[in-house]
């Protein structure tokens, strides 16, 4: 379980805010004794449809501004990581407030996390973000047989955001997850 | 936000404006629709859909 206490978090020893990429490195123990540098990255979503959305992610840095997320880690305090990098999405938030910070739950690993995240942590994450969870949803037509499809027969699915329901089981999980600065 | 919180985000924020310039210059912005958010938003219309219902969360 993550327990996010952004009292209790890694200090940055590098960090850059901003509206083309945001930055932030800091040492994690692992459970081997050793530290590890992971490196926090806030960028723009690749959609240029989205300008107001950025994706965060995390792990050891690879050159000057990627991360390796294929790497398996073992931290020693899990918490204390995902701490680090939400004050560090905070702090982004609080430098640009119109922005969102969107989560892919693309796979049920990822968004197991994300839903567990939220739920757990319900108190922080109201205290300072409106959080949101994504659904995925297609039009039935009016001929009540059929949904909205491609010319190619896919259905056109379509996000429907929400206020993330905090009733909903890890079982019910969104499509898609994102915070956005609380007013 | 608690004072040692706010501090906390002031203290990143410092440790930005210290950082060189240059190295937000050199990131470029891909155009790849790589993720599960970009397959459901097709065009201008469903992207300025889905921002007004987002904006409209946060009042």
């Amino acid at each position: 379980m993550i327990n996010i206490d952004l009292n209790n978090t890694y200090r940055l020893i590098s960090g850059t805010i901003g509206d083309r990429i945001s930055l932030g490195e800091f040492y994690a123990l692992q459970m081997s004794g050793n530290e590890v540098l992971l490196r926090v990255i806030i960028k723009p979503h690749p959609d240029p449809l989205l300008p107001n959305v950025y994706n965060l992610s995390m792990g050891p840095p690879v050159s000057t501004d990627r991360i390796d997320d294929t790497v398996r880690l073992r931290h020693k305090d899990s918490s204390l990581v995902f701490s680090t990098a939400i004050l560090f999405a905070l702090t982004f938030l609080t430098e640009f407030p119109d922005m969102h910070i969107g989560f892919d739950g693309s796979d049920d690993t990822r968004a197991t996390l994300y839903h567990s995240m939220f739920i757990t942590n319900r108190t922080t994450m109201q205290d300072f973000f409106v959080s949101i969870g994504v659904d995925w949803y297609v039009k039935l037509l009016r001929n009540q047989l059929d949904i909205e499809r491609s010319a190619e027969g896919i259905p056109l699915f379509k996000p429907r955001p929400e206020a993330f329901d905090y009733q909903r089981i890890r079982h019910d999980l969104y499509r898609y997850y994102m915070l956005a600065l609380k007013n | 936000m608690n004072s040692k919180i706010q501090g906390k985000i002031d203290e990143i924020k410092k440790l930005s404006a210290q950082s060189k310039p240059g190295r937000q210059s050199s990131y470029k912005i891909t155009n790849t629709s790589s993720d599960s958010l970009s397959m459901a938003i097709r065009n201008k219309k469903d992207a300025d859909t889905f921002m007004a219902e987002l904006k409209a969360l946060k009042k």
